[in-house]
């Protein structure tokens, strides 16, 4: 599902890539964000947990509290940014919440959970198009303890639960080199309350599917040994998340969103800037980024097809 | 066996199944002899009843777990609920030294010997173990090999 040129985030403001915490600190403090793809987005969402529920919802029950501080959050959020299409009343404890896009209403006690049919994230998670994930900041470090996560890139939100911060992100290549994963915890622990950071984080998908888990990954993992010279432009989407973090001032956890936009190469070189920036990413890419990332199986293609399109445009570097 | 010693614990509860009891009496005379309180819970029958036992235990208190590897998972997943920390948790390592992978198609975890491929007992794919471990499954991520 690609999104339009003009809403896409294109993530590189240099020419070479390396691993940084390139977070950005958001004003006023915002998890979510609406785009034309609303409606085709939250559709194939719930088809999605309507058909494999427990692959794309996991809580462990001590992230209760916090998933019911993020429901409230996100649907005040929406209700004050994007009034037009949300509304929240609340009378006493008595929440009502609508979505006009949607024609749909959430009707709910805070924290009585008789009230509710669903966990909190798991609603909260179907009126928006971003993945939610609920960080618990023990004493003893950060641990995912909630996720509804339709949308991921090649990862198991079941394999991960419980999981500290550092644990999570094993597989990065370098990831521990200058102490580099505990800085980025260390950050995260230090955000305060109410405080919303936003970084974007890359990869490239075959296809426009946003729904990459790891569970399936022998079904979509395969189309990478069929990108060819001629297809390269069609097939690869360059697929951006915005990644932001929220400090919720209740229980102090981490409500970390995840919004994934892809944009087919096709569409990416109208972009002279783009383009070039693109190309000179991927040619100083080192070979364990570009396994990690997905690419090494197509990358010369991927390559040539950069150069050839920089050279009919008549671009220089 | 590395001896559970954590200097600002002041009340142990040790869960043990019937085959592990001497052994965990053994570390109640050595904890109690360190200062700490301990009480030794012989392994509940019923998720509610561990639950029970582990939130109504006091500020500083760890927990100590010998048993086979399944219900010493289930209590150390209701300790981490119940607001206990990994470092205020410890398993007796000898009855849980097996390796695990863990299925990323179906989730099934395995019993596996070495990091070689393996068929899922439940899915049937090919799978390949990754360093990436879950301490909270105890469990290798390892992934379908795709031809």
């Amino acid at each position: 599902m690609s999104v339009k040129v003009e809403q896409f985030p294109f993530p590189f403001t240099e020419d070479r890539y390396a691993y940084s915490n390139n977070s950005s600190l958001l004003k006023p403090a915002r998890s979510i964000t609406i785009t034309d793809h609303y409606l085709k987005e939250i559709q194939l969402k719930r088809e999605l947990l309507q058909a494999n529920h427990k692959r794309c919802f996991r809580s462990l029950p001590i992230s209760l509290e916090s998933q019911w501080e993020a429901m409230r959050r996100i649907f005040a959020e929406l209700a004050q940014s994007e009034s037009e299409h949300f509304s929240l009343e609340k009378r006493g404890n008595e929440y009502r919440f609508q979505n006009h896009l949607l024609g749909e209403e959430e009707r709910f006690t805070y924290r009585d959970s008789s009230s509710i049919e669903l966990q909190p994230l798991d609603i909260a998670g179907r009126h928006v198009q971003e993945d939610l994930i609920i960080m618990g900041d023990r004493h003893d470090g950060l641990f995912l303890e909630a996720g509804q996560l339709c949308f991921p890139s090649n990862w198991s939100l079941t394999f991960v639960l419980g999981m500290e911060f550092k644990s999570i992100h094993t597989p990065v290549p370098g990831i521990d080199q200058n102490d580099f994963i505990s800085k980025v915890e260390r950050f995260i622990s230090r955000i305060r309350l109410n405080e919303a950071w936003e970084r974007k984080n890359w990869s490239m998908t075959i296809s426009n599917m946003l729904d990459t888990p790891l569970e399936t990954y022998a079904n979509w993992g395969k189309l990478r040994l069929k990108v060819t010279d001629k297809n390269v432009g069609e097939m690869v989407h360059l697929r951006v998340e915005v990644q932001r973090l929220l400090r919720l001032p209740m229980t102090n956890d981490i409500l970390f969103s995840i919004h994934t936009y892809l944009l087919s190469l096709n569409d990416l070189i109208q972009n002279d800037l783009w383009l070039k920036r693109l190309y000179t990413t991927i040619q100083f890419l080192s070979d364990d980024i570009a396994e990690y990332k997905g690419i090494a199986l197509y990358k010369n293609e991927l390559i040539q097809f950069l150069e050839k399109t920089l050279n009919e445009k008549g671009l220089s570097l | 066996m590395t001896e559970f010693r954590i200097d600002n614990i002041s009340h142990v509860v040790i869960f043990t199944t019937q085959s592990y009891l001497s052994q965990a009496n053994d570390s109640a005379r050595k904890q109690t002899k360190v200062g700490h309180k301990c009480e030794v819970v012989i392994m509940p029958n019923t998720i509610d009843e561990a639950r029970q036992i582990l939130t109504r235990q006091p500020l500083g208190s760890g927990v100590l777990i010998y048993g086979e590897e399944d219900s010493s998972q289930v209590i150390e997943h209701l300790a981490l609920s119940a607001g206990f920390s990994k470092h205020e948790i410890w398993i007796n390592k000898s009855s849980v030294d097996n390796m695990r992978g863990f299925c990323s198609q179906c989730h099934l975890i395995n019993e596996i010997s070495s990091f070689e491929f393996f068929e899922c007992e439940n899915c049937h794919i090919k799978l390949q173990p990754s360093n990436h471990y879950s301490t909270y499954h105890r469990a290798y991520l390892a992934y379908p090999v795709i031809n």
